[in-house]
């Protein structure tokens, strides 16, 4: 079990929680913009891809194609949702920044 | 809007670096930032350089790199149908065809094993199919080579007394026939004969066909050079002429261009060469080189009683052949009234030419097409099988795939081609392999089928092949739709997708074709069971001689140079003389037609008998030394001796069937037998009974036979000589030969064999189709295993769980063996139960080739039963084997 732990890389963490915060209107743009205006991260659309990708491969996020969207000229987009790991893994990875913050005097 | 469009090569470059399924959902989210910042206020030029830098960034190469090494594990994932992580099936810009077809390549590919084994079966299968319908297909259904060869007939005369028997017609009732017809366009009479040809650097023998003039334009034939021949030529008189096939003006005459007028001695006459025949010209088997003139002679057209022709005839396109049969009916009617003493009794016969041609090989190679087509049954029932369980081992890909948004007709689609793949794949392999089978096959039936020379992979063979390659496919398509769709619709995605639990819903259906298999090898097998009965019969059959060390040749004189009766006779009485003085020969002596070499017929009676008591019987010329080399026993009275020359009372020997009909109350021996037609003075005194001998093969009876000595009325001018060897007969030939020499050196001896070698030849075509059908039996035997066996394997795979459980709980390994080994006899009993009901219509085709032997025979029935279950029960063991060593803990740990 212990060597089975994720580790997440902090693009990883903060697009995961983007992902989350989005709920059902996760979306690459809508990734993106949640990344600039809540965490301040300007990363570009291939970015968010390939970290999307990587999570994607660790079955820490999948993705489905929505069936079309007038707004987007009839194509429909992907949308992307935190699998059952990918919530243990947040859940683990906070756990792990918590337990580390602890005794650490706040500047 | 042109500004809100993203710059276009730009686009074209991302296309270039991201593979396809994202290619277009990343695409969109470039050209929504893209819009996004247009609408933010900034300029065109602005964000087209932003737009190329981050199409140019590296994270775009990384994107595709990372989405290019995500396809490829996908692929292989959903191949070899583990989870596809909720991947969506590669979608191209490839046409959706060609990508079916490349995925049935790659679904092949990597089932290596089980593409092995459906690839044999058909290979095996449709191989055998391809390579006997090429033999029906030549022999059958092919029209003969000549221009509407369909109205084309063969004319006999039957003789009614005798079970309707086919004999040749006499030339004045050809004449006749010929003068009288309307609805036929022309009536000619051929014979087939040999002759000696010298000249050369030795006397060769050479088969030749005498035929009437009309013959070859009847045929819708020309020579290709020169002239055919003319009705002048049909009488005797006139110039000596010949005509040579092309294979002979090849061989023989170098293709000289200058041949007509050329000289060649046949029989010692000098012959002009008229004509030479086309190359593609074929009537006769054995491809005679000579054709030779009627020339009927004085005596010829005066005896109706002779019946040494065979009519062909050619009907006019407007009648039909009923009509034309009528006709010749009607007009035979008018000849038996006006020459009662020959025609009475006597029938004629005009059947289309093609059906006279194949004649009694009808049956057989109807024997042996059905056997094929049962082979192929099973290996179809065998593929099918096989395909039924790859099925449900890749259920989940099917429902990964199905979920991933796949249609059922896309699925059912991808399945037709990779199951026409296998099935063509296999036609091609099978085809191949009937090609190169073929020559051996026809190598095998030389002789004993007729028109093998016409047996060719034409467009029909290759339309055979293609529709039942397709047609297995298509089967095999369909059967693993309806199975697939009985199981509650959807696939399931589930773990358990290949465990137990579906048992039930899939047992019948496999269930079926083990039960199927079964019954149709029981079929087959039951066929060779009978053929291998009867042919075992068949060598077991007493020949009235003793066939062993015995050599065989024969020895035509020509007419030219043995004018005499007494030439005729001196010679071979001198010949079988110096023959019984050589060392190493037992006895020698000689007989105007070998047994199970053809038929002599005369028709004979007793003097002072009622005017219609008539018998048929085989007249045999011999020499005095003939039954002693032969070892026929003398029942009653004496053997012939060498003083009944022809200055001797003359006598005649009869075999025990004709002294019971000609004498059935009282011996034979000092009583009289005479020609059927002859004066009371002509006849001859009754010397002896010998034992039967059979003539005409091994299968039909001893016909009634007549000896006479061959030096007392017309002594003949071909004989066969028969040598005893003390030793090997074959140690003899070049005595023979020399002793032959001695005599006259122009003299050839040919058709030198061995009497056993003769018994043996008239049984080929019953050995070949034993062969072919023991084979046959045998690949069908393998394959029903093979499908056993794989039924049980698969029941047992899918029960390891249960058994698992039974032995955990104290049941014994040898319960489960014997629990396995039960369930799968019970189908084969099920399958045997009506393969012997299906026997019964195998027995009905076999019934024409079986000696002795009922189509019911119980002793083969029950033989074939055991043999079925022997192989079934091994190929159950294995699988219950494997199922009685089931280890409990694993198997409930694999759940």
């Amino acid at each position: 079990m212990k060597d089975k732990r994720i580790h997440l890389g902090d693009l990883q963490q903060l697009t995961m929680l983007a992902v989350a915060r989005l709920g059902d209107q996760a979306f690459g743009n809508a990734i993106q913009d949640e990344l600039l205006n809540v965490s301040g991260r300007e990363v570009s659309v291939s970015t968010v891809h390939v970290t999307l990708v990587r999570l994607e491969n660790q079955n820490l996020v999948v993705s489905r194609k929505a069936d079309h969207d007038p707004a987007r000229g009839g194509k429909g987009k992907r949308f992307f949702e935190l699998t059952p790991e990918g919530w243990e893994a947040l859940k683990a990875s906070r756990m792990a920044h918590l337990r580390m913050w602890e005794g650490v005097e706040p500047v | 809007m042109s500004g809100s469009r993203p710059p276009l090569t730009a686009d074209w470059l991302l296309r270039a670096i991201l593979p396809n399924p994202r290619a277009e959902d990343i695409l969109d989210d470039f050209a929504h930032a893209y819009q996004k910042r247009l609408r933010e206020g900034w300029s065109e030029l602005r964000a087209r350089v932003w737009y190329w830098g981050q199409v140019l960034a590296p994270d775009t190469f990384r994107l595709g790199y990372l989405l290019r090494a995500r396809n490829r594990t996908v692929r292989k994932a959903l191949e070899k149908g583990l989870s596809g992580r909720g991947m969506r099936s590669q979608k191209t810009l490839m046409d959706p065809l060609a990508q079916d077809v490349r995925y049935a390549f790659r679904a092949i590919r990597h089932s290596p094993g089980f593409a092995l084994v459906v690839l044999l079966t058909l290979t095996l299968g449709i191989g055998a199919n391809t390579a006997i319908f090429s033999v029906v297909n030549g022999i059958v259904l092919r029209p003969l080579p000549f221009p509407d060869a369909e109205h084309l007939m063969r004319v006999r005369e039957v003789d009614r007394n005798s079970n309707n028997r086919n004999m040749g017609l006499s030339p004045p009732n050809f004449l006749d026939l010929r003068e009288e017809t309307s609805a036929l366009v022309d009536v000619a009479a051929y014979r087939p004969t040999s002759a000696t040809l010298t000249g050369g650097s030795a006397p060769e023998r050479v088969f030749a066909i005498r035929v009437s003039s009309g013959f070859f334009e009847l045929l819708g034939a020309q020579p290709a050079i020169g002239r055919s021949f003319i009705s002048e030529e049909d009488v005797a008189g006139s110039d000596p002429v010949a005509i040579v096939s092309h294979g002979a003006w090849q061989r023989r005459f170098g293709e000289d261009p200058a041949i007509l007028g050329k000289v060649m001695v046949l029989d010692g006459v000098s012959r002009t060469i008229v004509g030479v025949l086309p190359s593609g010209f074929r009537f006769a088997p054995g491809n005679p080189e000579v054709w030779l003139p009627q020339e009927f002679s004085e005596r010829d057209l005066t005896l109706r009683g002779r019946h040494f022709l065979t009519g062909l005839a050619r009907i006019r396109p407007d009648v039909e052949l009923e009509r034309a049969q009528e006709e010749m009916r009607a007009i035979w009617a008018r000849m038996e009234d006006a020459y009662p003493d020959t025609n009475a009794g006597w029938g004629i016969s005009a059947v289309p030419l093609l059906d006279s041609v194949i004649g009694s090989a009808r049956t057989a190679l109807l024997a042996l097409l059905g056997s094929v087509v049962l082979v192929l049954l099973i290996a179809c029932a065998n593929v099918i099988n096989l395909t039924l369980a790859r099925a449900d081992r890749s259920e989940r890909e099917t429902a990964i795939r199905s979920a991933l948004g796949a249609s059922r007709y896309r699925l059912l689609r991808q399945n037709l081609i990779e199951h026409l793949l296998l099935g063509l794949s296999g036609g091609a392999l099978g085809l191949a392999g009937a090609y190169l089978a073929l020559d051996h096959l026809l190598a095998l039936f030389r002789n004993q089928l007729p028109r093998t020379d016409d047996v060719a992979m034409d467009g029909r063979v290759f339309l055979f092949t293609l529709v039942i390659s397709a047609g297995i496919g298509v089967l095999t398509t369909l059967a693993v739709a309806v199975h697939q769709s009985r199981r509650n619709g959807t696939p399931r995605l589930s773990g358990a997708g290949t465990k137990e639990g579906t048992r039930v819903a899939r047992g019948p259906i496999r269930g079926t074709f083990v039960v199927a298999e079964v019954a149709l090898s029981l079929m087959l097998v039951v066929g060779t069971g009978l053929l291998l009965n009867s042919f075992l019969r068949l060598l077991q059959v007493d020949l009235g001689f003793r066939s062993e060390n015995l050599l065989t040749g024969e020895i035509s004189l020509p007419e030219a140079r043995y004018q005499t009766d007494e030439e005729r006779a001196f010679f071979f009485e001198t010949l079988t003389d110096a023959l019984e003085r050589h060392r190493g020969v037992r006895s020698a002596g000689a007989v105007g037609m070998l047994p199970l070499t053809g038929s002599y017929t005369h028709v004979f009676t007793v003097p002072g008998a009622e005017q219609d008591q008539a018998w048929p019987a085989e007249d045999r010329l011999v020499t005095h030394g003939y039954f002693r080399t032969m070892e026929i026993p003398i029942l009653t009275g004496r053997a012939l001796e060498p003083t009944d020359d022809a200055t001797a009372p003359p006598v005649v020997i009869l075999n025990e069937v004709l002294a019971q009909q000609l004498f059935p109350n009282e011996s034979a021996v000092g009583n009289r037998v005479k020609f059927f037609g002859a004066s009371d003075d002509e006849s001859w005194d009754v010397v002896g009974v010998a034992g039967n001998t059979r003539q005409f093969g091994i299968r039909a009876e001893a016909p009634p036979t007549l000896y006479r000595p061959h030096s007392q009325i017309r002594p003949p001018s071909s004989m066969a000589v028969v040598v005893r060897a003390s030793g090997p007969p074959l140690d003899l030939v070049e005595s023979v030969r020399q002793a032959v020499t001695r005599l006259d050196s122009e003299l050839p001896i040919y058709s030198i064999t061995t009497m056993e070698d003769l018994v043996s030849e008239s049984l080929t075509s019953d050995r070949v189709l034993l062969l072919l059908l023991g084979l046959f039996g045998l690949i069908a035997l393998m394959l029903g295993a093979v499908g056993i066996f794989g039924v049980m394997s698969y029941t047992v795979s899918q029960r390891t769980r249960e058994i698992g459980v039974r032995i955990a709980v104290g049941g014994a390994p040898a319960d489960v063996l014997m629990m396995v080994i039960r369930q799968g006899m019970k189908l084969v009993g099920l399958g045997i139960g009506l393969g012997l009901i299906g026997s019964v219509a195998v027995g009905r085709v076999f019934e024409g080739l079986l000696f002795e032997v009922s189509a019911t025979d119980p002793t083969t029935l029950s033989a074939v039963v055991g043999l079925i279950c022997l192989v079934a029960l091994a190929a159950c063991f294995l699988p219950a084997r494997r199922a009685a060593a089931v280890d409990p803990l694993s198997s409930l740990r694999e759940e």
